[in-house]
């Protein structure tokens, strides 16, 4: 099994302070979170014939411009099978789809602070987190009725609340 | 035929290039008086390569402020050392005076024009006096006299003001897109490798020019442009010179002698901070005194905890938080939840509460809790789900989660998002984000 020492070693980054190098990193097939990605368990997505094979540099899922920190994908110990895709535009939450051979296994590893996922046998997407945006309707575009309800020009009256 | 070399193409070439710029933009050595003529000699290489006249007429700004002032007044910086005379009510009575006495050219020249008018409009008036065959009474010629010498009196006063505001005009044309225009082909030559410098520059300094700076400044019509150390101030993906010295520094001279005088001229303007470029006049920006910065990802941005993030030369301070420019009366202290909830601006209120920790904002606004669930795969963690006062946030609900793993401080960081109004239990929200359902989030085994 892989620990974290070893993970972390794959991307060429020490592991933080705060981790233990020798942490085990458990293989799984559930759902797992790490920071802002989900890996979930999908059947597998059809029509998708763009499936690559992880190479050893491995293959970055997600770089953060503004953190500077990137979710990378690794294959596990003796798993040459692991492949994975990019999705469409039609699905702008999915980062990536990963496919793991039975018996085999794939690592999500990341390079600051959320240290390494095992990935066990299956088909799953690796989906990012969205953010709340307000819609245009309530947004309120006009300037009379946004003075009448309110935001963004939130006035003192609007501070007497609960 | 390709104009790269293997010196170009180089990583740790480039890597060391780039921090080397980096620091040149933050560069803080204050200008001297050798380093002002050389910031001139330099705009003048800059000019005349572009094919312009070279006015020779620069405006120094020691900070934001005083550059906004002479923007503002611009045309008022022609008639004397604008920024060199100091107190307000001085400048006040100078400018009162300058009315008056261009005020008193004008009526002057209108009075002459009245008196040459004179005259002939008596003339005038005798002829159709005779020719109309019913005599004008004396009343009635003096009317007639008057309204002709008044009439050319204004007319030569409108022509003269007319005059001052074109001339006004021509020396305070903004050039600025005209320059960019020009400069364009120069900083595009060459840039035909996969590698470009400019990238790794631009995504490194984006986060450090406010193009905010030059609002409010006068103009004709004509936007107003600015240029700053590392490309223009409203075009965050312009071009700036980092590609081309980097060629330079390669030694792939440019073979075109005027490329390299208007290289030479972006390199050495550098020095200066931000300069504003007028058919006739260039107001320039010195350097801070201090900027402090923080790393964030693959680049800069301002930042400071406990003090002004920039500090100009007259004594203007500016604060920034995460490179999130906030007011200096919230920066010193700790905000009250009005102050929070009455700032418009969402970044600055985000960055102003995450200063404290969103669990701390939460308890001090007495937020109203909808429900608390614990956090699957993340053992011992609860995600809760609270109510946010109307009209501060885009949302009704606001989800409070933990992190799985601490960050390199060691601290389990917690941290808050916006999630649609509609939910109401915690799950659904943190499923909701990552646009699950809340089944799948609930076997959630592991979260790092």
């Amino acid at each position: 099994m892989h620990t974290y020492g070893s993970a972390l070693a794959l991307i060429g980054v020490s592991v933080p302070d705060h981790l233990q190098a020798g942490a085990g990193v458990p293989v799984l097939q559930a759902p797992q979170a790490q920071g802002d990605l989900l890996i979930v368990p999908v059947a597998d997505p059809e029509g998708l014939d763009r499936w690559k094979d992880v190479t050893d540099e491995g293959e970055q899922v997600v770089h953060g411009e503004a953190t500077g920190n990137t979710h990378w994908l690794h294959r596990g110990f003796g798993s040459p099978g692991v492949r994975y895709a990019r999705p469409g535009a039609d699905e702008p939450l999915v980062a990536c789809y990963v496919r793991v051979p039975p018996g085999q296994s794939a690592l999500l590893v990341h390079t600051d602070e959320h240290g390494a996922n095992g990935i066990g046998a299956g088909t799953y997407e690796i989906r990012r987190k969205r953010q709340f945006v307000r819609t245009e309707a309530e947004l309120n575009t006009n300037p009379i009725t946004r003075g009448l309800t309110g935001r963004p020009d939130a006035s003192a009256w609007d501070l007497v609340w609960d | 035929m390709p104009d790269r070399t293997p010196e170009v193409d180089d990583a740790a070439f480039v890597s060391a290039f780039v921090e080397r710029w980096v620091a040149g933009s933050l560069d803080v050595t204050p200008l001297t008086e050798a380093g002002r003529r050389q910031v001139e000699a330099s705009l003048a290489a800059l000019h005349e390569g572009l094919g312009r006249r070279w006015h020779g007429n620069v405006v120094w700004a020691r900070s934001p402020q005083e550059l906004r002032r002479a923007l503002e007044r611009a045309p008022a910086l022609m008639r004397r050392p604008y920024l060199a005379s100091r107190t307000e009510r001085l400048a006040r009575l100078t400018r009162i005076g300058t009315g008056l006495s261009q005020g008193t050219i004008v009526l002057g020249y209108a009075v002459i024009a009245t008196m040459i008018t004179f005259l002939p409009s008596y003339y005038i008036g005798s002829l159709i006096n005779s020719l109309g065959g019913r005599p004008l009474g004396p009343g009635g010629l003096v009317t007639v006299v008057a309204i002709a010498s008044g009439l050319a009196g204004l007319f030569s006063a409108l022509v003269l003001s007319r005059a001052a505001l074109n001339s006004a005009r021509q020396v305070f044309a903004p050039i600025g897109d005209d320059l960019d225009q020009r400069l364009r082909p120069f900083l595009a030559r060459g840039r035909t490798g996969l590698l470009d410098i400019g990238d790794p520059v631009r995504r490194a300094v984006a986060g450090l020019w406010d193009e905010r700076l030059l609002e409010g400044a006068w103009t004709e019509g004509t936007p107003v442009r600015g240029f700053h150390r590392d490309g223009v101030l409203h075009d965050r993906g312009a071009v700036g010179a980092a590609h081309q010295a980097a060629q330079l520094e390669a030694g792939h001279s440019d073979t075109d002698p005027r490329a390299r005088a208007v290289l030479a001229g972006l390199v050495g303007v550098r020095r200066a901070l931000v300069w504003v470029p007028y058919a006739w006049l260039t107001v320039v920006l010195e350097p801070p005194v201090q900027i402090h910065t923080e790393k964030a990802g693959d680049g800069v941005r301002l930042h400071r905890d406990d003090g002004p993030a920039l500090v100009w030369a007259d004594g203007q301070a500016e604060f920034c938080l995460h490179g999130v420019r906030i007011p200096a009366a919230l920066a010193a202290r700790e905000p009250t939840v009005r102050e929070l909830h009455t700032e418009r601006n969402s970044e600055v209120r985000r960055v102003l509460i995450e200063r404290e920790g969103w669990e701390h904002y939460v308890t001090r606004a007495g937020l109203h809790l909808v429900s608390s669930s614990p956090d699957p795969g993340n053992p011992g963690r609860d995600l809760r789900l609270y109510r946010t006062p109307p009209r501060v946030f885009d949302s009704d609900r606001l989800l409070l989660m933990t992190n799985g793993s601490p960050d390199r401080t060691g601290t389990l960081r917690h941290y808050a998002e916006l999630v649609p109004g509609t939910l109401d239990d915690p799950v659904e929200a943190a499923a909701w984000q990552y646009g699950v359902p809340a089944e799948v989030y609930r076997e959630l085994a592991r979260r790092t």
